[in-house]
C-alpha cells in the first residue's frame, strides 16, 4: 500500500516535470523497451511462469523512460514499465534525481534499481543480454527490483582498465500477494557496494557486498500455523525468536562478463546468508554462459545452478521444547516450515538474432531439473521430490 | 602483353577493393590542437570521457546508425559492430548511466558543426575532408 502510492506521487511528479513546458527548454530524452514472448513447457511443472499451456503474458513487458536535464548538473529520470508479470499495471520502475559532481562522480536520490547482479539494474531491457531472461536460478534471488535511497557512481581509470564504483543505502516498504493473502514486507536498512572493472570495453570483472535488516510477516501458511501453535501451548519466547523480525542477512556476489568480436562469456556467483536462526533458507547460486556469434547470430549455452540450504537448527529447537509425541503437530507444522534442501540445476540453449539494429528475435529451449531433499528429522524418511521439464520459449526484443 | 594484362587487372582490382570501402578521417576545429591516442578516441566515443588530453571539453558526433563511415569508424576504433554499439548504449540509456553522442545526417553537417564549435570532435569520409577543418591522425 505504501509503495503504491509512493509511485503514485512518483509518476505524479514524473508527468508532470516531463509535461511542464518552462523545463522543456534544456535537455529532454525519451526511450522505450518492448519485449513480446511466448512460452510452453513441453513436459513437466511450471517454470519461469510457464506451465504446459502455450502462454503469452509472463515476460512482455513494456517500458518508457524519460531524462530531464536541468542544467549541466542536476538532472530528472524516469522509468515507467507496464509488464505481463504485474497484469499491465503501470508501475514506476525507478525515478531519481542525478547531481553531477564532477564527469566522473554522479549521486543519484530517489527511487532507485537493486543491482545485486551484474544485468539486475537492466534486467527489464531484454535487448541488451543474450537470453530471453537471465539465468533464473541466479536471478530468482531479486526480490526486490527497487529502492527508495540514495546511491553514488564513481568512475575511474588507470591505464586500459576503466572502474565503476556504486556505493549505495536505503530501505524497501513493500507487499507482495501469495495465494493465502498478502505478505508485508520491509527492510529496514540496506547498504552495499559494487566494484566492476572493465579492460579495453572487453573483459568486466564485478565484486558486490550487500547488508540489510529486514522482516516480514510469516512467509507462508506453514510458519503462520507453527508460530501460533507455538503461542497456544505459551512457548512465546521462541515463537517470537523464529518470527522473521530484523533478520540480517549479508549477500557477496563475482561476476565476469567477456565480450569479444567473436565470442561472448558471462558468469556469475553469489552467496545468500542469514545470520540468525530463521525459516528463510541460505542460497548459493552459480551460473555461466558461454556464447557464439556469427555475424547478426548469437548462439549460447547457459549452465545454472542453486542450491537452499534450510538452517536445520530449528529441529533442535523445537526437540527441546516438545519431547513427547502429544507435540507432534508442532513436529510436523516444524518440518512443513523448515522445508527440503533443493538443489535447482537448469540446462539452456538458445540463440539471438538481431534482425535490425535495434531488435532481436530469440528462441531458447531449457531443461530444468529440482531435487528436494526432505531433511531427517525424528523419524521422518529423507526423500527425494523431482520438479523437472522443458520449457520452449521464443520472442523478440526492441528499444527505440 | 600477357604481363601487362595480369598488371592491368591487378591494379583494377585494387582500385575497386579501395574504393567499395569508405576511408575515414577523424576531425576537429583548426584551433583545436588536441593530439589524440587510439584509446581516447573509444573513450570519447563510448562516454568514458569528455575532454580531449589537454583538458579542453569535448563533444563527439556521431553519423547515422547504417552509415558507412560509421560502420567503417566503429570497426576501426571502437572495434565493434553496430550490434555491439548499439547494445552497450541501450545498457547505459536504460540504467539512466549514459547517453550516446549526438548523430548528425551527413559530412558536411559534420565539417560545419567542427568549424564553428571548437569543442566538437567528428569523423568524415576522406573525399569530403576540405581544408576548413583539422584532421588527426590516432597515435
Amino acid at each position: 500500500m505504501i509503495a503504491t502510492t509512493t509511485s503514485k506521487k512518483l509518476f505524479a511528479i514524473l508527468v508532470i516535470s516531463f509535461l511542464s513546458p518552462c523545463i522543456y527548454a534544456n535537455d529532454f530524452s525519451l526511450n522505450q523497451f518492448f519485449s513480446l514472448y511466448a512460452g510452453q513447457v513441453l513436459e513437466g511443472d511450471t517454470y519461469a511462469g510457464y506451465d504446459e499451456q502455450l502462454s503469452t503474458k509472463t515476460d512482455n513487458i513494456y517500458g518508457i523512460q524519460a531524462t530531464n536535464s536541468f542544467n549541466d548538473s542536476l538532472s530528472i529520470s524516469g522509468q515507467l514499465i507496464i509488464s505481463g508479470e504485474e497484469d499491465y499495471d503501470p508501475k514506476i520502475s525507478w525515478a531519481y534525481l542525478t547531481y553531477e559532481v564532477n564527469p566522473f562522480w554522479k549521486v543519484r536520490a530517489g527511487k532507485l534499481k537493486t543491482s545485486f547482479f551484474m544485468f539486475s539494474d537492466i534486467i527489464d531491457v531484454g535487448y541488451t543480454y543474450p537470453w530471453i531472461r537471465p539465468p533464473i536460478q541466479t536471478y530468482s534471488f531479486i526480490r526486490y527490483k527497487s529502492f527508495d535511497g540514495i546511491d553514488s557512481l564513481y568512475q575511474h581509470t588507470f591505464g586500459d582498465w576503466n572502474g565503476l564504483v556504486q556505493v549505495y543505502a536505503g530501505r524497501i516498504n513493500d507487499s507482495i500477494s501469495f495465494s493465502y493473502g498478502s505478505v508485508d514486507r520491509s527492510v529496514d536498512e540496506m547498504a552495499g557496494i559494487s566494484w566492476s572493472l572493465t579492460y579495453d570495453y572487453t573483459l568486466t570483472l564485478r565484486a558486490v557486498i550487500h547488508t540489510s535488516q529486514f522482516s516480514t510477516t510469516a512467509p507462508n501458511q506453514a510458519v503462520t500455523n507453527l508460530l501460533q501453535g507455538l503461542e497456544a501451548q505459551g512457548y512465546n519466547d521462541l515463537s517470537n525468536s523464529l518470527k522473521i523480525e530484523d533478520e540480517r542477512l549479508n549477500y557477496y556476489g563475482l561476476g565476469a562478463h567477456i565480450d569479444t568480436n567473436s565470442w561472448v562469456f558471462i558468469s556469475e556467483y553469489t552467496i545468500f546468508d542469514l545470520k540468525n536462526q530463521s525459516f528463510i533458507s541460505d542460497e548459493q547460486s552459480f551460473y555461466a554462459t558461454l556464447g557464439y556469434k556469427l555475424n547478426d547470430l548469437l548462439f549460447h549455452f547457459t549452465y545454472d545452478y542453486k542450491k537452499e540450504t534450510p538452517d536445520t537448527s530449528i529441529f533442535e529447537s523445537i526437540r527441546d521444547i516438545a519431547p513427547t509425541n502429544s507435540q507432534y503437530p508442532l513436529k510436523v507444522g516444524t518440518i512443513q516450515s523448515v522445508g527440503p534442501e533443493n538443489t535447482n540445476t537448469d540446462y539452456t540453449l538458445g540463440f539471438k538474432y538481431n534482425f535490425a539494429s535495434n531488435s532481436t528475435y530469440k528462441l531458447e529451449v531449457t531443461r530444468f531439473t529440482s531435487h528436494s531433499k526432505q531433511l531427517p528429522y525424528l523419524n521422518s524418511q529423507s526423500e527425494f521430490e523431482i520438479h523437472k521439464g522443458i520449457l520452449v520459449s521464443t520472442g523478440i526484443d526492441l528499444v527505440f | 602483353m600477357k604481363k601487362a594484362l595480369i598488371k592491368t587487372t591487378l591494379l583494377l582490382m585494387a582500385l575497386l577493393s579501395l574504393q567499395s570501402k569508405a576511408e575515414v578521417v577523424i576531425i576537429v576545429n583548426k584551433d583545436n590542437q588536441a593530439i589524440l591516442r587510439k584509446k581516447e578516441i573509444k573513450d570519447l566515443y563510448l562516454g568514458r570521457i569528455i575532454f580531449f588530453p589537454n583538458g579542453r571539453a569535448a563533444t563527439p558526433y556521431n553519423k547515422p546508425e547504417s552509415d558507412d563511415t560509421r560502420i567503417e569508424f566503429q570497426r576501426l576504433y571502437l572495434n565493434k559492430d553496430k550490434n555491439e554499439i548499439k547494445s552497450y548504449w541501450s545498457k547505459l540509456i536504460f540504467t539512466g548511466k549514459g547517453a550516446p553522442p549526438q548523430t548528425l545526417l551527413n559530412d558536411q553537417d559534420v565539417i560545419s558543426m567542427v568549424n564553428s564549435n571548437i569543442n566538437a570532435i567528428g569523423y568524415i569520409d576522406s573525399k569530403s575532408l576540405d581544408d576548413s577543418v583539422r584532421t588527426i591522425i590516432p597515435r
